[in-house]
């Protein structure tokens, strides 16, 4: 995640900064390439939008490496800090927002700033723009993502109506609760998903255009050729080993199905005419489109020897070309790294393919490119894995879904309301594998906040399951991934499962109440009644330990009573009435002492003088 | 930020002039500190850093004399920043007169001069006689020793002064002070007080000062022998394997150590070894002229000589089946010995005082004593007019029950209270040896406080007046050893004072900002360890704690580590202020939660990665280094633990 804002003190020194008029040059500087050697900027920047649009905030780092505290804040025209994702910020009124940068280099502070202009739209504004896959598949189900739009052109957000309607061919497509099942036709054929917002009579438009592919045939067959949506490619092929895709001039073939950046892993390579200098592969945000990276494996118009690899179309690492040997590109987003053949490594990355400050993939997902450039006669793309599965003729996977979902903390408190994280059933040939969610304690399966047990329920997107937590221990959050469609080689569904530990904790101490008064003065020989003494934990159903001692003036701990089994444990919540008998004067403490099994505990103490 | 600092410097500097080293809290409780209030007499002893006092000496003066002198010139120029002048009493300047500004310590001419007397009856060894004469000052007591104290009684009534620990003392700094009236006696309730702790061993880093600062005896001082003396006298591999005297030995034959070191008990009916025996201790009194104290204590092996003629004198002195029977012989032998060497002394040294100590350890641990029908305890023989099993008035029995159950006071412990009662009749003298710490297991803690108030005032009652307490000899433990060996000293002279008095007290001046947190920590403890006698009899031996997870569960620990991360946090700012003052407190703590640490690693180490145990066994082995507490227990490897918690990894 990018980091969000600096500390409030440096917030503070900037915004003075700005209130002085110091470095106006610099508010100004012009967006979409970097005029300041300091900093890094995309090539392009959004500067302009409206209210209640959510804003890209463009990603600009520093240039030299030993910058120091770097950070970055927006503020509005007050010089008030506006609240942002660490991404993008939702601007709530017109006017200009200052995108602030700075850090420290050899104790001088470096900024760099750039101004977007907000206006009012006549009409009304989607707050988000909807994302799709690189392509849909035939005859598999996808839920459209639900778009919020405002109309704040009375000076405040109204709420507007949103429709969505999908077209297919120019024919209309079934959409039921968001829900609709692509058809097919051709390869050329697009889906047109078309989101109305309307207010006041006006209404605003966004309309995106998603190609669909046809994995299955009638009977259910696989065909691993139309998992990707071609550009460009005049044939595709397939063989044991790997699906060759064939192109006379520049191409791209887009992987339909999203999946996780992390760890994703793609073989490929130049086939048996190689006219193309370039394979160039792209991997591009799911959630956010504009962060995307390239990395390019360029041979020129040789068949092998000594070539390049590319990341980003910028940094370039020396590279030898074998004909007709697999490439590799391997990714982790935990690193921000590449691999390539043999684990060698290839970059680390800081930058995306705009210039852009790279931080990860925004969402964990991404879409995938693998496309010819520089073709000079015909040229094969052959495509022989992504993520462990073979890309054949085979009509069988040999792939389970994998599981990815957003970051798991994995610690808690009781009394918690647990939400889990958003998690996905990814597989390169399945858009719809399903995941199922199982939470249990033990042996018992947890309810959910609607008092409803969480077993084997269906993960599905905008239907967060969220329970709470009562009692302290271990919990186990179990996924099942299944393939929907296909089957492995022996005919059975292909499924995985998957758990993670999920610790509750006890912080709060408990609570002893004393059923009674307890005499602070007395005389030597005599016999006072101890109270009955009762604990309260907020761990449900754990047992809390409570000891009920005297300490005498000699430092003598008479250990009274307790509400412990003989093995140690406690076995009830009370301690009983009890009495105990003063021997000699002095300053007496009762001490009631609750100690719950994360060690928190309540200890009271009565002052008792024992006179002569 | 400055501004903070500078304002708790301020604070800080505040704090110092009034209590010199120490922290010390408002909260504190006052029982045991508060002064009685004392006459002002005008005359000015100090004032603007000058003073027309004098120390006066004796000009032959001992080492406790001197040590005197140098503590109150010390501390009094500390306090006040007047330097006394020391003086021997020899010196034609010194005169005692009612106008005469002088200080006398011990018994110098300007004492007899002053008609104040403090006779030996009265006061013993340790007694304090603390009076003035006009301006004159007066501090002396039963012997040197007790004028030592008198100095810190009378720094004590001037400064608040207190010695606590090593590093930590109370001094109020005075501008100006003036003489109070005193007409004092204070004598303690034992007058022999040892407390061996590795604080007063210059090997260990300490100093026989310590044992004087804190109103101790040096475990040394005296003796021409002690411990378990035979070992010396008769050597096992010198009697009986070199020269072949083995009917000298026990007929169970010699305990053999690792080492190759042979202890054995002798056989006390023997004649010719007896003769040897008067012979070696005559060399050993002679070898140590100023000796005053002879040992006669047993071989450190529960065994006991089981041939015809002592087996026939121990069913002779036998009275209703004594459980161990070792004291028959032994008593019946010392005396005899005692005889030779009084009569020798007699001779050779002429008024010469020794006292000689034999145990009650082991097989000598039963009195041979019964009670009589009146139900008073009587010597066994003494019924029938033998009185054979009373030992010599020159003779003191230390008693060191080891197996004896520490969970109790001797007085509730009925075994043990009716022993040391049936002691008491066959000597004028009895000391209690005790265990300050538990020898298995060096990092737990051994509670020990809890019956040090009831054991004194018991061993009071029966008239005894000597206390030695084996503490941490070989380093620093965990487990609130300092602060045992304080409290220990403490009720040792008074054994009536309020023991959790006692120790608010020094947690608060020997604790700093964390004092409240690691009261905390004491009383949760304190609480734990009560539990732990009742439900696993934790404590109840010396040489018996283990340690498992369920007498220290994890949450346990846990809430112990988040006490300790309070009080860290709370001396954080001293770090800035007085660097020295932090690092004092912060080896406070760090030594009291090694026993937390050796607890998590041993029990818990499965819950951390494999970086954070090498992490933390490292951390350990670095404090323990740095404080000099690696000595684990008996038997026990600091080097073989770590080994064993690394080989987990």
């Amino acid at each position: 995640m990018r980091k969000k804002s600096m500390k409030k003190a440096f917030v503070g020194m900037l915004a003075a900064t700005l209130a002085l008029g110091m470095h106006s040059s610099m508010l100004g500087a012009v967006a979409g390439a970097s005029l300041d050697d300091d900093f890094s900027v995309p090539t392009f920047v959004d500067r302009t939008g409206y209210v209640g649009e959510k804003m890209e905030i463009a990603r600009v780092m520093p240039t030299d490496e030993d910058a120091e505290h770097y950070s970055f804040i927006v503020l509005n025209e007050q010089n008030e800090e506006v609240e942002t994702d660490g991404y993008s910020f939702l601007p709530q009124a017109a006017g200009k927002y200052k995108c602030l940068y700075s850090y420290v280099l050899d104790g001088k502070m470096r900024e760099y700033a750039y101004t977007v202009v907000v206006e009012v739209k006549d009409g009304p504004v989607f707050k988000s723009a909807p994302v799709f896959p690189n392509a849909f598949v035939a005859g598999k189900k996808y839920v459209l993502p639900t778009l919020e739009a405002a109309d704040y052109t009375s000076g405040k957000a109204v709420k507007a109506d949103v429709s969505v309607a999908v077209t297919y061919a120019g024919a209309a497509v079934s959409v039921t609760n968001n829900t609709f099942v692509p058809t097919f036709n051709t390869q050329t054929d697009k889906a047109e998903i078309v989101y109305t917002a309307t207010s006041n009579g006006k209404s605003t438009q966004i309309s995106v255009s998603v190609p669909v592919v046809k994995v299955a045939d009638a009977a259910g067959k696989l065909s691993m050729t139309e998992l990707f949506a071609r550009q460009g490619f005049s044939n595709v092929k397939a063989t044991e080993d790997k699906l060759t895709f064939t192109a006379n001039g520049n191409a791209e073939a887009l992987l339909a199905n999203k999946q996780a950046a992390d760890g994703l892993d793609l073989e490929f390579g130049f086939g048996e005419y190689d006219q193309a200098e370039s394979i160039v592969v792209t991997l591009q945000s799911y959630e956010d489109p504009s962060v995307a990276l390239t990395v390019e494996f360029k041979k020129g118009k040789k068949s092998e020897g000594a070539g390049s690899v590319i990341l980003n179309g910028k940094t370039t690492k020396a590279y030898t070309y074998a004909k007709g040997s697999a490439l590799r590109l391997s990714y982790s987003d935990a690193k921000k790294q590449f691999l390539g053949v043999g684990n060698e490594f290839l970059f680390d990355v800081t930058t995306d393919a705009q210039g852009g400050e790279f931080t990860g993939f925004p969402g964990g997902l991404v879409k995938v490119g693998i496309a010819v450039k520089n073709t000079y006669g015909t040229c094969d793309l052959d495509l022989y894995k992504v993520n462990r599965q073979r890309l054949s003729s085979s009509d069988r996977e040999q792939i389970a879904p994998t599981l990815y979902m957003e970051e798991f903390n994995t610690e808690y408190a009781v009394g918690d309301t647990i939400t889990l994280p958003a998690a996905y059933a990814l597989d390169v040939i399945d858009p719809n594998a399903e995941l199922r969610v199982t939470v249990s304690r033990g042996n018992t399966t947890v309810k959910d906040v609607s008092g409803n047990e969480i077993e084997e329920v269906l993960v599905e997107p905008n239907k967060p399951i969220s329970f709470k937590v009562e009692q302290s221990g271990n919990y186990r959050v179990s996924y099942d991934m299944l393939d929907t469609a296909a089957v492995d080689d022996n005919g059975d569904p292909i499924e995985e499962s998957q758990s993670k530990p999920l610790r509750v904790y006890d912080h709060e101490a408990p609570v002893i109440s004393v059923n009674g008064s307890v005499k602070t003065t007395v005389k030597a020989g005599d016999t006072i009644t101890i109270p009955e003494v009762k604990v309260a934990d907020n761990d449900g159903g754990n047992l809390t330990m409570l000891q009920v001692c005297m300490i005498r003036p000699t430092g003598y701990i008479d250990a009274i009573a307790d509400n412990l089994s003989s093995s140690g444990t406690p076995n009830t919540d009370t301690v009983k009435s009890s009495t105990y008998t003063f021997t000699a004067t002095g300053t007496y403490y009762l001490r009631l002492m609750a100690t719950d099994q994360y060690g928190n505990y309540e200890k009271k103490e009565y002052v008792i003088k024992c006179e002569g | 930020m400055k501004k903070i600092i500078k304002s708790l410097l301020c604070l800080t500097l505040c704090a110092v002039s009034v209590f010199g080293v120490a922290c010390k809290k408002e909260t504190e409780k006052p029982s045991n500190t508060e002064k009685p209030g004392y006459e002002d007499t005008g005359i000015v002893l100090a004032e603007n850093g000058k003073t027309d006092y004098s120390v006066v000496i004796p000009a032959k003066a001992s080492k406790y004399e001197e040590f005197a002198a140098s503590e109150l010139t010390m501390r009094f120029e500390e306090a006040t920043g007047a330097e006394l002048p020391v003086l021997y009493d020899s010196d034609e300047s010194v005169a005692y007169s009612e106008t005469a500004k002088l200080i006398s310590i011990s018994d110098t001419t300007v004492q007899k001069a002053s008609g104040v007397t403090a006779d030996y009856a009265t006061y013993k060894t340790s007694g304090v006689r603390m009076v003035t004469k006009g301006s004159c000052v007066i501090l002396t007591g039963g012997s040197e020793q007790g004028a030592l104290y008198a100095v810190y009684d009378f720094l004590g009534v001037l400064f608040d002064y207190e010695y606590v620990c090593l590093d930590t003392y109370v001094l109020t700094h005075k501008e100006k002070v003036t003489l109070p009236k005193l007409d004092e006696s204070n004598i303690p309730d034992f007058d022999y007080r040892v407390y061996s702790d590795y604080r007063q061993f210059e090997n260990s880093g300490g100093s026989i000062y310590e044992a004087y600062r804190m109103r101790l005896n040096w475990h040394d001082d005296g003796w021409a022998i002690g411990g378990h003396a035979v070992d010396t006298l008769l050597p096992y591999t010198t009697y009986a394997e070199q020269l072949g005297h083995t009917d000298w030995y026990d007929t169970h034959g010699p305990l053999i150590l690792e080492n190759g070191q042979r202890w054995a008990q002798l056989c006390y009916t023997n004649e010719d070894m007896r003769k040897e025996f008067v012979a070696r201790v005559k060399y050993y009194l002679n070898e140590y002229p100023e000796a005053t104290l002879m040992g006669f204590g047993q071989s450190d092996y529960n065994s006991w000589c089981g041939c015809a003629d002592c087996v026939a004198l121990m069913d002779k002195y036998d009275h209703d089946g004594m459980v161990a029977r070792g004291a028959i012989t032994q008593t019946l032998f010392v005396n005899k010995v005692v005889e030779e060497i009084e009569a020798w002394l007699a001779t050779e040294y002429p008024g010469r005082q020794v006292r000689y100590m034999v145990y009650a350890y082991h097989q000598t641990i039963t009195a041979p004593a019964h009670k009589d029908a009146s139900g008073n305890y009587i010597p066994n023989g003494a019924e029938n007019g033998d009185y054979s099993m009373r030992l010599h008035d020159k003779v003191y029995v230390s008693y060191a029950d080891i197996y004896a159950n520490r969970n109790k006071s001797w007085r509730e412990n009925p075994t043990v209270a009716e022993n040391l009662r049936a002691w008491a009749a066959c000597t004028k003298s009895v000391q209690i040896y005790e265990y300050g710490a538990d020898a298995a297991n060096a990092m737990l803690p051994y509670d020990g406080i809890h019956v040090f108030a009831e054991n004194f005032r018991f061993a009071q009652e029966l008239g005894f007046s000597d206390y030695f307490f084996e503490g941490a000899g070989s380093g620093v433990d965990s487990g609130f050893t300092a602060l045992k060996y304080y409290v220990a000293s403490r009720l040792m002279w008074d054994s009536t004072l309020d023991v959790n008095d006692v120790i608010a007290h020094y947690i608060q001046v020997s604790y700093g900002p964390a004092a409240e947190e690691m009261q905390e920590f004491y009383d949760v403890l304190r609480t734990r360890l009560s539990f732990l006698r009742e439900t696993y009899g934790f404590g109840s031996m010396v040489l018996s704690s283990t340690i498992n997870a369920a007498h220290w569960p994890r949450p346990v620990i846990l809430s112990y580590y988040e006490l300790f991360d309070k009080m860290y946090e709370e001396i954080e700012p001293l770090k800035y202020i007085d660097a020295e003052e932090y690092e004092k407190v912060f080896r406070k703590i760090k030594i009291e939660e090694l026993f937390v640490d050796f607890v998590n690693l041993s029990c818990y180490l499965g819950y951390y990665t494999a970086e954070e145990k090498a992490q933390r066994i490292d951390e350990f082995e670095h404090w323990c280094t740095t404080y000099g507490a690696t000595y684990m227990g008996s038997g026990k490897s600091f080097s073989d633990i770590l080994d064993g918690w690394r080989a987990s990894i």
